[in-house]
């Protein structure tokens, strides 16, 4: 599976975002091949439906899990609706976070 | 002629002012007068007004639909949408309602003729009128998140030429898209303010779109004045805007607003002061 951590920075050091759409960067983990990918968030600045957007990106990218701070309403259809599943943090590493959700898969 | 009433921070008397200052001018203007309720999002002109509603019409916007047998999932649609109102997932389109602009890109462009496009009702609009003058109103439909298209949708069937009146329009408290929709074509802006700071910062946020935006002439009346009104006072020297009444903070008017009567109910002294001022903008 591949998971996306939606980050406020563009390493894998900084902390999570708190809104999926507006991060600075996706933080995206392929479990299989254990393969990290930092992916810029090119339209945090748009003005209409970035929600929507950003969700569409990160399903073609075929990321299955979603980790931000929250997911706006209408991303969130395009989550449900895609059978992507998304999980809510308050705080911490996007690397710390995802050595953890590894670690969780993997056992 | 078009007098639009706005405020930047709601709350201010925009209502009261707009709907006093319409039956004043009904009574001595001799050409009529239409009130516009525009504040869609909250409006409630009518509780000052009682008038008689003899029309309604609803208020749409076009909107794709996706015919699932025509459609091959190609992704055209969402890649053309400036708005994200489509998602396109691995097996369906999903279609975003409320964030659709109606531009009808995706309809034009889908390769396979799988759109079409419905009406999306976004509120109801309603005409009628009291004894002496003409009212309309708009209203947003609950859930729904724009107000801007009801507000053209509402002038548009509301100021005709042929109809040679003068329109008061009720503008949404704000200085966003709504807001300038609504005082887009006055050629008078009456800016209703309080004299608090967070009065004071809204105001001047308006008062900044409009010179940059539109340029129409504008002046100030202070609500709630307690005579001298500091900050406020300097902010309207300094940006050249005429203060053209003052109405006092007074607990009898928002007791008299409160039981929905109009101010110059409460207050007929504020009638000498309307005329005037209609008589400036004439």
């Amino acid at each position: 599976m591949k998971i996306a951590v939606a980050c406020e920075g563009s390493l894998p050091e900084d902390s999570i975002s708190m809104v999926m759409a507006r991060c600075a960067s996706f933080q995206i983990l392929d479990t299989e091949s254990g393969n990290l990918e930092s992916k810029p968030n090119l339209l945090k600045d748009g003005e209409h439906g970035t929600g929507v957007k950003v969700a569409q990106w990160l399903l073609e990218e075929g990321v299955t899990l979603v980790v931000s701070g929250k997911v706006g309403p209408q991303a969130q259809k395009v989550f449900d609706e895609a059978g992507m599943k998304t999980l809510a943090l308050k705080d911490g590493r996007a690397s710390d976070i995802l050595s953890k959700l590894r670690k969780d898969f993997d056992s | 002629m078009i007098i639009a009433v706005a405020s930047g921070k709601g709350g201010t008397g925009k209502t009261t002012v707009a709907t006093s200052l319409a039956r004043i001018a009904a009574d001595k203007l001799s050409t009529d007068i239409c009130l516009i309720d525009c504040d869609v999002e909250g409006p409630n002109a009518d509780i000052y007004l009682k008038p008689r509603i003899s029309g309604t019409k609803l208020s749409t916007q076009p909107v794709p639909v996706v015919d699932s047998e025509a459609c091959n999932i190609c992704g055209k649609c969402a890649e053309v949408c400036a708005f994200g109102a489509i998602a396109v997932l691995p097996d369906r389109v999903l279609i975003f309602d409320d964030l659709c602009m109606g531009c009808g890109s995706c309809v034009w462009q889908c390769p396979e003729n799988a759109l079409s496009e419905k009406d999306h009702v976004l509120g109801e609009m309603r005409e009628g009128s009291t004894s002496t003058l003409a009212f309309a109103q708009g209203r947003l439909e609950v859930g729904r998140s724009r107000a801007t298209p009801i507000i053209r949708n509402l002038k548009k069937w509301q100021i005709r030429p042929e109809r040679n009146a003068w329109y008061i329009l009720d503008a949404p408290p704000g200085s966003a898209c709504a807001t300038l929709e609504a005082v887009r074509d006055a050629d008078f802006i009456l800016l209703v303010a309080e004299p608090t700071p967070l009065g004071l910062h809204d105001l001047s946020l308006l008062v900044g779109a409009v010179r940059e935006g539109l340029g129409t002439n504008m002046g100030v009346i202070i609500n709630r004045s307690r005579g001298r009104d500091g900050p406020l006072e300097d902010y309207c020297l300094r940006e050249k805007l005429p203060i053209l009444a003052r109405i006092e903070f007074s607990r009898e008017i928002a007791a008299a607003g409160a039981e929905g009567q109009a101010l110059d109910e409460v207050m007929p002294q504020i009638r000498q002061t309307w005329e005037g001022l209609l008589g400036d903008i004439q």
